[in-house]
């Protein structure tokens, strides 16, 4: 946005005629994009706000009942509370772990190592995989009880039974742990948010570094005091795209655990769907969808105003 | 090793042992993050039972089959996976020209233009990111059955001529902040309009960006399952993903097997294209963290 | 500028195109006058096999979509009975709208709201009382009584069909019951020479059987007396409170059992679990039987399954003790004194759509399908069990069910069945069971604490109902 100011041109004459043509030219090339948000995301939000006033069983009357399913939702639905904490949970623990899983890959692959860009290209593939079926069936093979890394823990702790004894950890099907499961999937595609961590520290002037090894700050420290800070926007922009991929999980929680065990994965995204095409409680799930609405607006604000006190704009 | 030539022994020395580390490192996580693949790649070739069973790539020496791959490319009785991903393309491919052209434009109007609004523009673009697409379901179903789009492939990639896709649009804004703007004024000064421009000067340099969109979108697509379920009903309209969850939904026993077999057909195509383009690939996603 | 116009109009010419080369065949919009034309003379029922047409049928090209979900092998039975038809009746066109069971619901929910729904709908039974609440939202098939002859399914068949204001939704395909499937080989493996027959006999044989268990199987060593998956523990908790008190989980618009049958029904699970004799949450690791190392390895002595399913079982049974002919049906066990109980429910129905333009075509159809004797064959058994009086005729003469699938069926005549409640299977009411079933099961709460939220919460839907 910054540079948005055009710089003045020298060329005098055509200058007004270029001006006028700058304004009208715009808004010509934005119709499409004006229609299409009028049509698919204005309308369908505005008539998604009507119906969360209303009582609307799917293909029933709707009758208009005013604030009744936000009284509902907040009071007495102990699912939605469930359904507020698996959210925020995931939110709050998986977005810092995904950026710091990307951030540390990208730390490990900027140096001038040969074959990085197989590597590169390589770690996106996950991602490419992403809503594939084949990865639901593999999650749950690895993560079931009697499941791979179950199995491979039991073995190490067979082998070793004088000094190892690691405890054995329901993936899956304890409440504590399955949010956590979710959280790696979610880790293990970290492709894109990789790549701009990694051109964002290819960015940064090597003259930085060798300054800073002339005052004898290495490794960890050199990153924290030198490189950390300049990446800073970068780091706000991936937080705010991995917030929001976060509030709106939907496939993990729907593929891997059905949003179990007690309702311990129940994100928001999968409520509403279960409210509105399970349940059949259309008026409910919109009142849900709007409060989720709130929430990303409300966190995602949070998080730009609180840019103020860690990022670093040097220009 | 590419340290400069000035360096003792011992700074080589730790920095191979560094560069092994490395190594190490990331070989490992690319074993953690490949393996998915390499798995379903080995299932491909398993009985059933081997695939519950264990955890390993590759089927036990005496239990391999090749039976799958006819299965899985006889997709279903009537039709060969071929005709589904035909269909599949019936939409992606529209979907990929209109999503390209719609949202380079919008970019382009936004990322390099002052016109009155325009911060209410860019606003409505990040705050429609923010929404989930299950608001949108039904009354986008109801818009679409009164314009006559139900069980047309045209319900699936009519919203992409309207530049709905904040993601990309995002993206392609972003790109364009790299690019300097010199390289528009000399061309309206040269007489060129917007578009002209936008054409002839700006779209070379926005090949990255605009082959990553095509590429996102493809991937995404090949994936979609819930919007062709809805809007397709008929067999003859049926794609690819569509007919794969039917594989495992089979109500006979179903064969994993197979499912993988398929699951790796209906991946190579996408994973082809995605490491032909994998350098414009790294280089506009890398760009989209640009900072304002 | 220009250009941009000039794009624009492309834009939109190439868009009327596209959309024009892809005009939906079947779809018809609402509207369309339901009310009928001269009602034919109602040669419908019985074997019609005059090809000169039918008075209904004779109002010139007609075309029907029928939606379904379903695999490939009823594609096939489904294809070969509509062009059976389209032989009989050369004016008629039967299109499919079909699509995997996975986000069928919501795909049929969409297009019913937007009334682009086909002529004719397998329904799932629940589909029938939740859509719309309980008010019709298809066609009320006694209006065309005339054409679909109603007499081919008994009255209490026809009254799972029927919403709360009576009208009749749907024609019911069949009834599905939920067995248990023991393997004989594995039972006479371990010495002993028959199944329990009452629920204190079945705890006390899967009690000795799980001693040896452990939580985490890495060896494959445990044994159960019944694999039954988390989903449907919810209905054998619809079995204990059948036997327990003899009525179905709701009865009219209340609950059929009382705090302390629901305590009891609780605690049973408890000691279920206790004892092994029913995989815990932590060993169910979510595994179709079919495919389940413990069934497969003959460690699962019995299986929890619909009688629908029994062929998906028994086709993919091989290896482990004995062979497909060892595989035995019998009931959820009662307490000494008391029969045991079987679940029962329609397996799927029929209906018609209440904005169709053909609602006769339809119905005529639909008593075709139900009664022509070539239809009845070119289907045989993948739509389940037939309920319909000449279907199920036609079945046992042309043996199209055998084996386990047969004496499933002949059970469910004659055992004493659960018939369920259309609240049982609305989610609304379901989900809060399955949450309070699985805090049971993780120890979170005690069987007490169960029963008092699984009062609370069926009451308070039924309030919800009751204020709507």
């Amino acid at each position: 946005m910054a540079l948005q100011k055009a710089k003045a041109t020298k060329a005098t004459k055509t200058k007004s005629k270029i001006k006028k043509r700058m304004v009208m030219a715009p808004l010509m090339m934005l119709i499409p994009w004006f229609l299409g948000m009028a049509f698919f995301r204005v309308y369908p939000i505005f008539l998604s706000f009507w119906y969360s006033l209303t009582n609307f069983p799917l293909l029933g009357e709707r009758t208009f009942i005013g604030l009744d399913n936000f009284r509902q939702i907040f009071l007495n639905d102990t699912t939605f509370h469930a359904s507020a904490i698996a959210t925020l949970r995931y939110v709050f623990f998986g977005t810092p772990m995904v950026l710091a899983a990307a951030l540390f890959i990208a730390f490990v692959l900027n140096f001038k190592l040969k074959g990085v860009n197989i590597f590169r290209t390589a770690y996106y593939v996950p991602s490419i995989l992403g809503g594939n079926v084949a990865v639901s069936i593999l999650w749950v093979q690895m993560f079931r009880n009697n499941g791979l890394i179950n199995s491979a823990i039991n073995n190490f702790n067979n082998a070793t039974p004088e000094f190892a004894n690691i405890p054995i950890v329901f993936w899956l099907t304890s409440e504590t742990w399955a949010p956590f499961t979710l959280m790696l999937l979610s880790a293990w595609q970290f492709g894109s948010v990789m790549l701009i961590f990694l051109a964002a520290l290819q960015n940064v002037s090597p003259s930085l570094y060798e300054a800073a090894s002339i005052d004898g700050a290495k490794g960890w420290r050199q990153f924290r005091s030198i490189t950390l800070p300049i990446i800073t926007p970068v780091v706000l922009f991936n937080a705010v795209n991995v917030l929001l991929r976060h509030f709106q999980e939907f496939n993990s929680a729907f593929l891997v655990t059905s949003g179990g065990p007690n309702q311990s994965t129940l994100f928001f995204s999968l409520y509403i769907y279960d409210m509105a095409f399970q349940r059949l409680q259309m008026g409910y799930a919109s009142a849900l969808t709007w409060i989720s609405l709130a929430a990303i607006g409300v966190f995602t604000l949070i998080l730009f105003f609180s840019s103020k006190y860690w990022v670093h704009y040097n220009d | 090793m590419t340290t400069n030539t000035k360096t003792t022994s011992l700074r080589i020395r730790r920095s191979t042992v560094g560069s092994v580390v490395r190594y190490v490192i990331l070989t490992a996580v690319g074993i953690f993050l490949a393996y998915p693949l390499f798995w379903m790649l080995g299932s491909a070739f398993k009985y059933n039972a081997d695939i519950f069973g264990n955890i390993n790539i590759l089927p036990p020496v005496d239990r391999w089959t090749f039976a799958n791959f006819p299965i899985a490319w006889q997709l279903s009785r009537s039709n060969t996976m071929l005709f589904y991903y035909i269909n599949t393309l019936r939409f992606l491919i529209p979907s990929i020209i209109f999503t390209v052209i719609s949202c380079t434009i919008t970019a382009y109007a936004v990322a390099r233009f002052n016109f009155p609004g325009k911060k209410i523009v860019f606003t409505a673009i990040i705050v429609t990111l923010l929404m989930p697409g299950i608001a949108f379901t039904i009354p986008i179903f109801i818009l679409f059955t009164n314009l006559g789009l139900v069980n047309t492939f045209a319900a699936l990639y009519i919203q992409d001529i309207f530049a709905v896709n904040s993601f990309f649009i995002f993206m392609v804004i972003q790109f364009l902040r790299t690019v300097p703007r010199e390289l528009d004024e000399a061309s309206y000064i040269d007489g060129c309009s917007p578009l002209q421009t936008l054409w002839y000067i700006l779209a070379p340099v926005l090949r990255p960006v605009v082959i990553t969109v095509a590429l996102l979108s493809f991937i995404w697509g090949m994936n979609a399952f819930q919007g062709p379920l809805i809007f397709l009903n008929t067999p003859e309209r049926r794609v690819l993903a569509v007919a794969m969850r039917g594989l495992m939904q089979d109500e006979m026993a179903v064969q994993f097997g197979a499912v993988f077999a398929a699951a790796t057909m209906a991946l190579l195509p996408t994973l082809a294209i995605f490491f032909g383009c994998s350098k414009f690939f790294v280089e506009s996603v890398a760009s989209s963290g640009a900072k304002e | 500028m220009k250009k941009l116009t000039l794009f624009l109009i492309a834009t939109m010419l190439f868009l009327a195109a596209c959309t024009t080369a892809d005009t939906p065949i079947a779809t018809t919009p609402a509207g369309g006058g339901t009310t009928a034309t001269a009602p034919a003379d109602t040669a419908g029922t019985g074997d019609v096999v005059d090809t000169g047409g039918h008075p209904i049928l004779d109002a010139g090209n007609i075309t029907l979509s029928f939606s379904w979900w379903g695999n490939d092998a009823r594609a096939d039975a489904m294809e070969a009975s509509f062009r059976l038809f389209e032989s009989y009746y050369p004016n008629v066109t039967i299109v499919s709208n079909t699509g995997p069971w996975d986000g069928w619901q919501q795909a049929i929910l969409v297009n019913l709201s937007a009334g682009t729904e086909a002529d004719i709908l397998q329904v799932n039974y629940p589909w029938v009382h939740n859509f719309g609440q309980g008010s019709n939202v298809f066609l009320d098939l006694d209006t065309v009584s005339h054409i679909l002859d109603l007499s081919e399914w008994s009255e209490e068949m026809l009254n799972f069909m029927r919403t709360a204001d009576g009208q009749l939704s749907a024609v019911p395909h069949g009834m599905n019951g939920h067995f248990l499937m023991y393997n004989r080989a594995a039972i006479n493996e371990l010495g002993l020479d028959r199944f329990p027959e009452t629920l204190e006999e079945f705890i006390e044989f899967g009690r000795e059987l799980a001693a040896d268990n452990v939580a985490l199987d890495f060896a494959g060593e445990n044994r159960y007396l019944a694999f039954i998956a988390a989903e449907v523990l919810d209905n054998i908790l619809h079995n204990i409170i059948f036997n327990a008190t003899g009525n179905t989980f709701f009865v009219g618009n209340e609950l059929g059992f009382t705090f302390e049958d629901a305590v009891n029904a609780y605690e049973l699970f408890v000691t279920m679990w206790e004892y092994n004799l029913i995989p815990t949450i932590q060993q169910d690791e979510g595994i179709p039987i079919q495919h389940n190392p413990a069934w497969l390895d003959g460690r699962a002595l019995s299986a929890f399954i619909w009688v629908s399913t029994f062929f998906v079982v028994e086709d993919g049974y091989e290896g482990g003790p004995g062979t497909v002919d060892d595989l035995y049906v019998a009931v959820w066990p009662g307490p000494a004194g008391t029969p045991g109980v079987v679940l029962q429910r329609p397996t799927m129905g029929h209906a018609i759509s209440a904005n169709t333009q053909h609602p006769e075509a339809a119905a005529y159809f639909l008593n075709w399908f139900y009664t022509n004797e070539d239809a009845i064959s070119a289907i045989g058994s993948v739509l389940g069990l037939p309920g319909a009086n000449t279907a199920s005729i036609v079945a046992e003469r042309e043996g199209l069910i055998s084996g386990n699938t047969l004496v499933g069926a002949e059970m469910l005549q004659n055992v004493r069945s659960g018939p369920i409640h259309h609240f049982f299977e609305d989610e609304n009411f379901r989900q809060p069971r399955h949450i309070i079933m699985e805090q049971l099961a993780l120890g979170i709460i005690t069987a007490t604490e169960a029963a008092q939220l699984l009062l609370d919460s069926q009451n308070e839907q039924l309030a919800n109902i009751a204020n709507n």
